[in-house]
């Protein structure tokens, strides 16, 4: 853990990282004001008035529903993490540890799904399911899942004719036993790197797909769907727009920097 | 005889967090016009950085000082702009590595070309019908095609020949050539070795050759400088030094070739490593801590050169002195060899 | 040869796969689509009427291959909410798309590939922190967010460009360019920024390698040693990259198409998911990735054109 902190880029992405934990902790104990409580007599109020970060349209606190939306986001890259990673390291540890045909198959789907660009897949499945928190969480954790089986292949491939490996296989060590005790430990570090920028992918997805209406419903406040209401008031009121996208690019570039900064550290070794 | 680079003086150090580290020290050495002369040394005693200097591309960190007079010219004073005209035209280079030397996505007929053009006024064809003879002079077959292969579809003795091709066809005045066949396969490495002689001599190009293969040397060199960390410890005559060594080291160097004539005896192998650049000492004989005939003073002053035989020696001891430690040395070394106890032979173990 | 066969090969196999995903999805939605387009109250007759037209009586296999073979007619289905066929939607839809992409493509590689060569050259750690922060923060902010800012910003406050009115080529090329600029500014900033990194680590990569010192030894000038063979031999890894901004460029259209209201294909996906407008969602997927299989696939062949050690392999 300690040797990460040479990295400038895991040094910031840190300090973001524990702001927005921080905001977590204290939302999930203390709001300042209930999220969906209407005040039509305060709509659009500025900051630093009762409202520290001001209202929107309906007068709701702002700062609360942020808030509560920074829970929604951890809640779906954890999720998104959990699921994604978990269904992309074992696909990339047989693909990487049997190779041949295996590999050949298993990579051949995994480029089919790159061809969906960015955020269709999503959408796609999203069509298909309905809207819905855990639809989302679904549809971001396939998504993500081609990057995990990717980086775990590689690092199997490394390792699969390793001697330590190859000790374990003359000493009768099953397949299974030598891919997840043995093999899997040595790219921790890796997969540490790749689900910390998954983890700011799938903020940034959910955010574009509540956006565009398909990711959580209101009036449930995520982060998307507080900018995609505030759109409309850019001009009467600038700070509700900044507000959710300042917290969406914390949030991303937190994780996305410290996930860079984990493969710097990786890669100098 | 004419000399077309006399280096004197000349030291070379790198510069690490403000702090200067020598790696080549007061070196002085010539090339004289048309002969073929020999760097030897261990990896990491200088040789390659000297080179490089010599054609300007030393790494960044190096600062250097003293002489190196090619021509009537001050290498050492060159400015980038100026080295332009020197370097593939007046001096030329051959690296160790074939491999990778050549660029891999450029033909190498016109990576040749592409020397022509820029130190010759020719047009496009009578650049590439010189390409086209240089390659045929330097022994590839089937030259218009090879003209047109890229380097991954030739073999490593095949890249090199179009190196060499590369560095003579400006016919440059001195050609230095870095361990030219060390990355190469045995069988190819005499041919290279011949070619790179028989351009020097069809083209009358001094060469510098830095090499650790002492039978090709002796070959084909008239002279050799013996280099140790940093320091030139002895030159002369190829058959002189190589011939009757007299440095401790250079016989050291000598006893570990094998030879017809050593057949059945062990071979002699000099105790230690080069001490890496941050661990040398400013003060004393460079080999010292390695030489089996030093002394107290050794370890306190550098010696001076002093001539014997034809060469230049630099040692505090007499060639009859160091012949006697030798001797002593050889015996004392088979004494221990017959009293150190066998070991090895089957050791029964129990298995727990 | 034999490259390029396989190349094609593989190509087929992806098409196919990707016709198989897009097919099998929405075949396994839940309920009834006729009950979906009809609505749950509607006549017993009328639904079975529509479940033959649409096919759905048919086992699955022939439902596939009787829309494979539509496909190959350019028969996408008809869409539901506008009543049009699928592909006269999309042909309108990518004049839009598809010169949005391009705009941004052009810009992506006029920021990243000469900021990423300087850079290059500029390994100084001051510049090194710097250029990581930027690019960190410029693929950090949403793009929805950047393109509601720079609306803002230059046409609602200054009033330089014109926001959310798309004007088409053939009424005014001039005007056109003029309202794709903040759109596809919008969006070439993030791929410009891992452009950017790219090219950088590509540059000081071959820098380092052996040719580049014989490059010198010839008596080049710095300038020629670095456009000549440095930059040339830099880019083939920067072509994957661009192959995979194409991708982005893509999926990125989706939203920003609803930002600045241009009625590409990215606007259309919305809608169709909005509407349910299944044989539209569908036809709209499959072409999408189809473009991404191809651009790939023509991003292989031109690598193996410049890089002629891949064709051995």
């Amino acid at each position: 853990m300690k040797k990460y902190f040479s990295s400038m880029s895991f040094c910031v992405g840190f300090v973001l990282v524990s702001f927005m934990l921080f905001v977590l902790v204290v939302s999930l104990f203390w709001l300042p004001y209930d999220t969906t409580a209407m005040d039509m007599s305060h709509k659009l109020s500025g900051p630093f008035g009762g409202h520290l970060l001001g209202t929107d349209q309906f007068g709701r606190d702002i700062l609360s529903r942020l808030m509560k939306g920074v829970q929604v986001s951890f809640l779906i890259g954890l999720l998104v993490v959990a699921f994604g990673s978990i269904m992309g390291i074992l696909i990339g540890s047989f693909a990487g540890y049997f190779g041949g045909k295996v590999d050949e198959v298993i990579m051949k789907l995994i480029d089919t799904q790159m061809a969906f660009p960015g955020v269709l897949l999503a959408m796609m499945l999203i069509a298909v399911f309905g809207n819905g928190l855990f639809n989302t969480v679904l549809a971001l954790a396939i998504m993500s899942v081609p990057r995990f089986a990717r980086i775990t292949r590689s690092g199997y491939m490394k390792y699969r004719e390793a001697d330590f490996v190859k000790a374990e296989r003359i000493r009768g060590a099953g397949s299974l036993r030598i891919m997840f005790v043995h093999i899997l430990p040595n790219i921790k570090s890796e997969i540490v790197a790749t689900a910390s920028l998954a983890f700011a992918g799938a903020v940034m997805s959910e955010a574009g797909l509540s956006y565009l209406g398909m990711g959580v419903q209101p009036p449930d406040p995520s982060l998307g769907i507080m900018l995609s209401e505030a759109q409309d008031y850019i001009l009467r009121a600038g700070w509700y727009v900044l507000i959710p996208c300042a917290a969406i690019t914390i949030l991303v570039m937190g994780f996305n920097l410290v996930g860079d900064g984990i493969q710097e550290i990786n890669e100098r070794r | 005889m004419e000399s077309v680079c006399k280096v004197t003086d000349f030291s070379l150090g790198f510069v690490q967090d403000k702090k200067v580290y020598p790696a080549v020290n007061h070196v002085d050495f010539e090339i004289h016009a048309g002969e073929m002369v020999a760097l030897i040394g261990e990896s990491g005693c200088g040789k390659s950085v000297t080179a490089l200097s010599l054609i300007g591309l030393q790494p960044e960190t190096a600062v250097l000082s003293g002489s190196m007079n090619f021509g009537g010219e001050e290498l050492l004073a060159l400015k980038e702009a100026q080295w332009q005209d020197y370097r593939g035209n007046r001096i030329s280079m051959i690296f160790q590595e074939p491999m990778t030397a050549l660029n891999p996505l450029i033909k190498v007929g016109k990576q040749v070309l592409e020397n022509v053009m820029l130190h010759q006024k020719v047009t496009k064809e009578e650049g590439r019908q010189q390409v086209l003879g240089i390659l045929r002079q330097v022994g590839l077959p089937d030259v218009e095609q090879i003209y047109q292969s890229y380097p991954h579809q030739l073999s490593g003795g095949q890249r090199q020949r179009i190196m060499i091709a590369m560095a003579f066809v400006n016919n440059p005045d001195l050609l230095i050539a870095d361990e030219p066949t060390t990355a190469l396969d045995v069988t190819i490495q005499a041919q290279i070795m011949d070619l790179i002689k028989k351009m020097n001599r069809e083209r009358g190009t001094a060469v510098l050759l830095i090499s650790h293969d002492l039978g090709v040397i002796r070959h084909l060199c008239s002279r050799v400088y013996i280099m140790y960390a940093g320091h030139i410890v002895e030159s002369g005559e190829v058959e002189h030094v190589l011939g009757n060594p007299v440095h401790p080291y250079t016989r050291g160097l000598v006893a570990s070739i094998p030879s017809s004539r050593k057949k059945g005896e062990a071979l002699y192998s000099i105790p230690g490593v080069v001490p890496p650049l941050y661990q040398r000492k400013t003060e004393g004989c460079p080999f010292c801590n390695r030489c089996f005939a030093a002394g107290k003073l050794c370890e306190r002053i550098t010696p001076a050169a002093y001539v014997h035989e034809g060469r230049r020696i630099f040692c505090h001891l007499t060639p009859e002195e160091i012949a006697a430690l030798s001797v002593r040395m050889k015996a004392d070394q088979e004494e221990n060899e017959g009293k150190s106890p066998k070991t090895g032979g089957v050791q029964e173990c129990r298995k727990g | 040869m034999g490259y390029y066969c396989r190349k094609i090969g593989g190509l087929l196999v992806t098409l196919l796969l990707v016709s198989l995903i897009t097919f099998g999805v929405f075949q396994i939605l839940p309920g009834n689509p006729a009950y979906i387009i009809l609505g749950v109250d509607a006549d017993p007759l009328q639904i079975e009427a529509l479940e033959k037209s649409l096919g759905l009586d048919l086992p699955l296999y022939q439902r596939y291959w009787n829309w494979v073979v539509g496909l190959f007619q350019g028969d996408l289905g008809t869409s539901l909410r506008y009543q049009q066929p699928v592909s006269q939607l999309i042909a309108d839809g990518l004049k839009v798309t598809g010169s949005l992409a391009l705009v941004s493509i052009i810009l992506t590689v006029a920021i990243g590939l000469p900021a990423g060569i300087w850079l290059a050259g500029h390994s100084e750690k001051k510049y090194a922190v710097g250029l990581s922060m930027i690019s960190q923060l410029s693929l950090s902010i949403p793009a929805f967010c950047m393109g509601i800012f720079l609306i803002n910003i230059f046409s609602v406050q200054l009033k330089w460009l014109p926001s959310m009115s798309y004007v088409s080529w053939s009424e005014d090329p001039l005007g056109s360019i003029r309202s794709l600029i903040l759109p596809a500014f919008s969006m070439s900033l993030g791929s410009a920024a891992v452009l950017i990194r790219y090219v950088k680590v590509s540059v000081t990569n071959q820098k380092k390698q052996d040719y580049v010192r014989t490059a010198y030894s010839k008596g080049l000038t710095s300038r020629r040693v670095m456009y000549g063979h440095v930059v040339r031999n830099s880019l083939i890894p920067v072509i994957t990259i661009l192959g995979m901004t194409v991708a982005d460029i893509l999926g990125g259209s989706i939203i920003t198409e609803n930002i600045f209201s241009l009625p590409g294909i990215g606007r259309l996906i919305s809608v169709s998911i909005n509407s349910r407008d299944l044989p539209l969602i569908q036809g709209l997927v499959l072409y999408l990735a189809v473009i991404v299989v191809i651009c790939n696939f023509v991003v292989d062949i031109v690598y193996s054109v410049v890089d002629p050690r891949i064709r051995l392999k």
